[in-house]
């Protein structure tokens, strides 16, 4: 696996993370999000990531060269969260039902926090082996002056 | 899990010795001869070292460190030969001075 | 005068400004609605005779699109000026080694 497949792979390891750092971001935002355009309370988001083989974009496009070893991550989908929602007996709420339940989302601040950390951690991680790589190269061709 | 290849490790270039004490037409190969056979093996790392640079500016899996080691080898290999040759002739050129 | 490694260098560095200067672009307009990433098909255009020509523009796939209409990838972009500039230097390297080659020649002519 040549080093520059190894950009490759940092690169999509920060794209997934940054993502999944969105989707948390969302999911902080909305905790408290009683209604949606789509009607009902808003549902918890995760990402669900999947390794995804990486092509370099110095390889010719008709001949993508998907070398088994240069496994990136990508994001597979968005899954909402399906359970019903947390119901709150607010009866003067205005988007309270007929019963005086309003329906809330299911996420706990803290843990979203936690994952965030996670989030920008893997970041972070994923940042410091593309520096690492770009180094690798740099002193390669000093070899050479 | 594909297996971890290691890097060739340079070739030692080799330049043929000639031992011995000099004995005037003692056989074993000529000055001529050596330094042919040294041109040609200059000549192939150098051809080495551009074909496999060639094939990294192409797109091919080639490694940085390989393509700057070929370079490196093939140039140092270059300069030797080129002061071996100086040193001939400016040996050549004392004896030519020498008077008679 | 610099013999095939040395001409096949300078192109690939015509070639590498190019696409640097798209990644710039490409950069420049994150956040445009509508923008589409722009790029050349390296290995095609190095790999093709055609010398002087300018190589085509093309937009690559693949790419996700935001709300906006937008495809340009951040780390994608990156990616490239990283991987660009590396292959400038190599590529500026090979071309100076090829350069000394020739003068160290011309040189020792002279000497000799």
């Amino acid at each position: 696996m040549s080093l520059f497949q190894t950009l490759s792979v940092s690169a999509s390891g920060m794209s997934a993370q940054s993502m999944r750092a969105q989707t948390i971001t969302e999911n902080l935002a909305n905790a408290e999000t009683t209604r949606t355009p789509d009607g009902g309370p808003y549902r918890r988001r995760d990402v669900v990531f999947e390794t995804q083989s990486q092509s370099s974009p110095f390889s010719s496009v008709f001949q993508q060269e998907l070398s088994p070893d240069a496994m990136g991550v990508a994001v597979a989908e968005v899954r909402e969260d399906t359970r019903p929602p947390l119901l709150r007996y607010q009866p003067g709420h205005p988007h309270a039902g007929a019963d005086g339940y309003v329906g809330y989302p299911h996420i706990s601040p803290v843990e979203e926090m936690v994952d965030l950390m996670g989030a920008s951690r893997g970041y972070q991680a994923n940042v410091a082996s593309f520096n690492a790589a770009k180094d690798m190269v740099q002193k390669s061709i000093d070899l050479m002056r | 899990m594909s297996p971890i290849h290691g890097m060739r490790p340079p070739a030692p270039v080799e330049f043929p010795s000639t031992a011995g004490p000099l004995r005037p037409g003692a056989g074993g190969p000529s000055f001529k001869t050596i330094m042919a056979q040294t041109v040609e093996k200059v000549n192939g790392l150098q051809k080495n070292a551009q074909a496999t640079a060639l094939r990294f500016l192409q797109g091919e899996p080639v490694e940085v460190h390989q393509v700057a080691l070929e370079q490196q080898q093939a140039s140092m290999a270059f300069d030797l030969l080129v002061e071996v040759r100086n040193k001939m002739v400016s040996a050549y050129q004392e004896v030519m001075r020498m008077p008679l | 005068m610099l013999g095939p490694l040395g001409e096949q260098a300078a192109r690939y560095l015509d070639l590498l400004s190019v696409r640097q200067r798209l990644v710039g672009a490409n950069l420049a307009n994150l956040d445009t609605p509508g923008y589409q990433t722009k790029d050349i098909d390296f290995q095609f255009e190095f790999l093709s005779a055609a010398n002087s020509a300018q190589p085509n523009v093309i937009e690559p796939g693949g790419l996700v699109v935001k709300n906006d209409g937008n495809n340009v990838s951040l780390h994608r972009e990156t990616r490239l000026l990283a991987e660009n500039a590396l292959r400038f230097n190599v590529a500026t390297t090979l071309l100076k080694g090829e350069m000394r080659m020739v003068r160290r020649a011309i040189g020792d002519g002279r000497n000799g």
